[in-house]
């Protein structure tokens, strides 16, 4: 068996074997060249090497090497290579010049060594020695890389964040420590930042995730500095676990989300900094052409320099308002303009303090109270109408009345002749209706007046003996043709009270006219009392009679209008069925009311009740 | 105890009520519509009373009132408002206005010939500048009504009516 073993030893060393000639270009590339750097033979044969695989800002410092090689007939040394995929690799390099008959080279031998793990473990005991104790103190997990990204120091912070056994990250790549989705673009960020290193937040303005061990992902926030060691440059990453803050992040956002109202944030330059999505709907603008522009932008021109508008617009260091709220004027993007409500208030926030702005549609509302007001017109003028109805009517309704009472009267007095029974009889009626129409529509037209607050009481002292007797002067004849006794019952004192005598007196004669109309047999009896009551005056007038009473089921609606009680004879009880009501009206003007008891078959009792202080 | 008597109202339905009242006890009637006219004819006629309306078109009762008492020669002539008017208000602006008393609407055809059949005999016996409702009333026993407040009455059995005490009037 028979070996190349020249070829064998080419193709075969674990290190990568290349051959260039004097102006470097590639003319042999070895399997573990192709397997380091990436490139097969096919891409990198003709290719310079210094193209091909130095970093753009090591030519330099590579060409000096070569020329030394070249002087010397070989080198050894240590240096950093890009491969096909970005990135970086340490290979500790072998090179020897070939010369040919004329002593001139005719190629560039070498032999490359990756190094980059072995690098990495070492720069990890450097660093280690060096900066672990500090590190080991910050509250946020630090990783730090070599150029090749290679994790060289973790602290014990970093290693619990991704579930890593002590020591287990050194020499990994930093790339692991991110989803797979995130690494093309994170090692292009990388090879960025070695290039133009400058302290700088990562991941603060876009989504960062972190990757476990377990394989499980946190959403991270990532700050970068770099240091210089003797060593070259290495990169250090503070890692911060944002998964708490994103959660209130999101219940912050789903709570804009769930405001019924419109709410755009500004901060101190009046630029909007968050907006819902009901600010998107209701302005019609898509979220990215709200956030960064000035909220002005949703508010008609004329409304710009509005006075309250500009707490919104300039802060102005002394007072933000509490909470403002005013109506203003909304433009959508489509030009149109529709009526809202804002109200603003501050927002302490770790970013400084913002304004946040609740906006509502408030058409429906302006339409709404557009309408009530009109309605309102309308009631007035109905109520006017009303007024010079009620007015006309009482003119109106009792002149013609007067007219058919009175000429009645002059007939039955027998003025124009004598009467036959008959006549007289129907005159009667005529009369007797006529009056019956004119108490009623004096009893509504009083009704409508109390309803319309038009009643005016004139309250004097008055002596409540007087106005009961003026009562029964009064109806002393009615109740004698019915064979009733009207018994009164006084103090002897006069009793004083400061109110209307006339509304008193309707009252009284109200009450005991009904007496007198439902009962046939037995009494009336008006007793006047005078009781202290919690330190102030009451004075009470009943009226008692033996009359037919009040059927439980009718004394419900006792009070109410055109109500009257049906007489057991279904006999007819002259009067308006406005008189209880009217009373009762009258009452509750005067401060007092009217209370009853009643027992069907046997009588009733009214009493007036009247506070006297 | 015939009297002249004139009376100013615009309404047709009371002027003629009231003057067929009147004619029926024995008097003689002079009539007017409007405040103009009735002036002119208190001027050209000296009645012995004048019954006057409030409301009317072109001269109102006050202004009548006003003109008649300013007139030497008219100013004893007693004069009576006519007037729906029952708040206390109103009779004392009645008063003020020169009316020597007033009688409400509507007319109480059995007592309205007595009622201004008073004002005559008080005015025969004093002054008519002096008359004051508040003394016809003193002057009145109680069971004779002057000039009550009708619609106080609307509670009353329709038989009760006639009987409405003079102090009534202090009602409103």
């Amino acid at each position: 068996m028979t070996h190349d073993f020249n070829h064998l030893l080419l193709e075969q060393s674990p290190d990568a074997i290349m051959a260039t000639s004097s102006d470097g270009e590639l003319l042999y590339w070895s399997s573990a060249a192709e397997q380091i750097f990436g490139y097969t033979s096919l891409e990198a044969l003709g290719q310079s090497l210094n193209d091909l695989i130095v970093p753009a800002d090591r030519i330099e410092a590579e060409d000096r090497v070569v020329r030394d090689a070249l002087h010397n007939g070989f080198a050894t040394y240590e240096a950093l290579r890009k491969c096909k995929d970005s990135t970086l690799v340490y290979v500790d390099i072998t090179s020897k010049a070939v010369r040919g008959s004329d002593g001139d080279v005719d190629y560039l031998l070498s032999s490359n060594k990756d190094v980059t793990h072995l690098r990495a473990l070492r720069d990890a005991k450097l660093v280690e020695a060096r900066f672990r104790d500090v590190l080991e103190s910050m509250p946020d997990g630090i990783v730090m890389v070599n150029a090749t990204g290679r994790i060289v120091l973790a602290t014990s912070q970093a290693e619990q964040l991704f579930g890593y056994e002590r020591g287990e990250m050194h020499g990994m790549l930093i790339d692991h420590l991110l989803p797979a989705r995130h690494r093309a673009v994170h090692l292009r960020h990388r090879s960025r930042y070695f290039a133009d290193p400058r302290t700088r937040a990562m991941g603060a303005s876009l989504e960062l995730s972190g990757l476990r061990k377990d394989g499980g992902e946190f959403s991270i926030e990532i700050t970068l500095s770099r240091v210089q060691t003797e060593d070259g440059t290495l990169v250090i990453s503070a890692i911060r676990d944002t998964t708490a803050r994103k959660r209130g992040e999101q219940k912050f956002k789903s709570l804009l989300e769930a405001a019924p109202d419109a709410i755009v944030i500004v901060d101190r330059s009046g630029e909007m900094v968050v907006v819902n999505s009901q600010t998107e709907k209701l302005f019609g603008y898509p979220r990215e052409q709200l956030l960064g522009q000035k909220m002005e932008m949703l508010v008609p021109e004329r409304f710009r320099d509005v006075q309250p508008w500009e707490h919104v617009n300039f802060f102005g260091d002394v007072n933000v308002p509490a909470s403002t709220n005013f109506e203003l004027c909304g433009l959508r993007q489509d030009g149109s303009e529709f009526p809202a409500e804002i109200t603003t208030s501050p927002l302490e926030t770790e970013d400084g303090l913002l304004v946040s702005s609740a906006i509502r549609d408030i058409t429906e509302r302006k339409r709404f109270e557009r309408t009530l007001q009109e309605k309102n017109l309308e009631l007035a003028s109905a109520n006017q109408a009303k007024d010079r109805f009620l007015a006309t009517m009482s003119h109106e309704l009792r002149t013609p009345l007067n007219a058919i009472i009175g000429f009645t009267a002059t007939l039955l007095m027998k003025l124009p002749g004598p009467l036959t029974a008959d006549q007289d009889r129907q005159l009667r009626t005529v009369q007797s209706s006529g009056r019956q129409l004119l108490a009623l529509i004096n009893d509504l037209l009083d009704l409508a007046k109390i309803e319309a607050g038009k009643l005016e009481l004139h309250l004097e002292p008055t002596v409540c003996q007087s106005i009961v007797t003026d009562v029964v002067a009064v109806l002393q004849p009615q109740a004698e043709s019915k064979g009733l006794q009207l018994e009164v019952s006084m103090p002897i004192s006069d009793t004083l009270i400061e109110t209307e005598r006339r509304a008193v007196s309707q009252i009284i004669l109200n009450l005991t006219s009904n007496a007198i109309k439902f009962t046939d047999r037995g009494y009336v009896r008006i007793t006047l009392d005078e009781q202290a009551l919690e330190g102030s005056k009451q004075i009470c007038v009943s009226v008692e009679d033996s009359g037919i009473g009040i059927r439980p089921d009718d004394q419900r609606r006792l009070f109410q209008a055109f109500t009257q009680a049906e007489a057991p004879t279904h006999r007819y009880y002259e009067g308006s069925g406005l008189g209880l009501h009217l009373s009762q009206k009258l009452a509750g003007l005067l401060g007092g009311e009217i209370t009853f008891r009643s027992e069907y078959g046997k009588g009733s009792t009214f009493t007036l009740i009247l506070g006297a202080h | 105890m015939r009297a002249r008597i004139l009376i100013i109202e615009d309404n047709p339905a009371n002027l003629a009520l009231m003057s067929y009242l009147l004619k029926s006890f024995g008097h003689t009637l002079l009539v007017a519509t409007d405040g103009k006219s009735g002036l002119a004819s208190a001027v050209s006629h000296r009645p012995d009373l004048i019954l006057c309306d409030i409301h009317m078109p072109v001269i109102d009762g006050y202004a009548v009132a006003r003109q008649l008492k300013g007139d030497e020669k008219l100013k004893a002539v007693p004069l009576i408002a006519v007037t729906a008017f029952a708040m206390v208000g109103d009779r004392e602006k009645l008063l003020r206005a020169g009316f020597d008393g007033y009688l409400s609407k509507p007319i109480e055809a059995e007592t309205f010939t007595a009622r201004v059949e008073m004002f005559l005999q008080v005015s025969r016996r004093a002054p008519a500048q002096a008359v004051r409702i508040e003394h016809i009333q003193a002057s009145v026993s109680p069971a004779m009504p002057v000039a009550e407040e009708r619609r106080r009455a609307r509670y009353f059995q329709p038989w009760s009516r006639k009987r409405l005490s003079a102090t009534w009037l202090s009602w409103w």
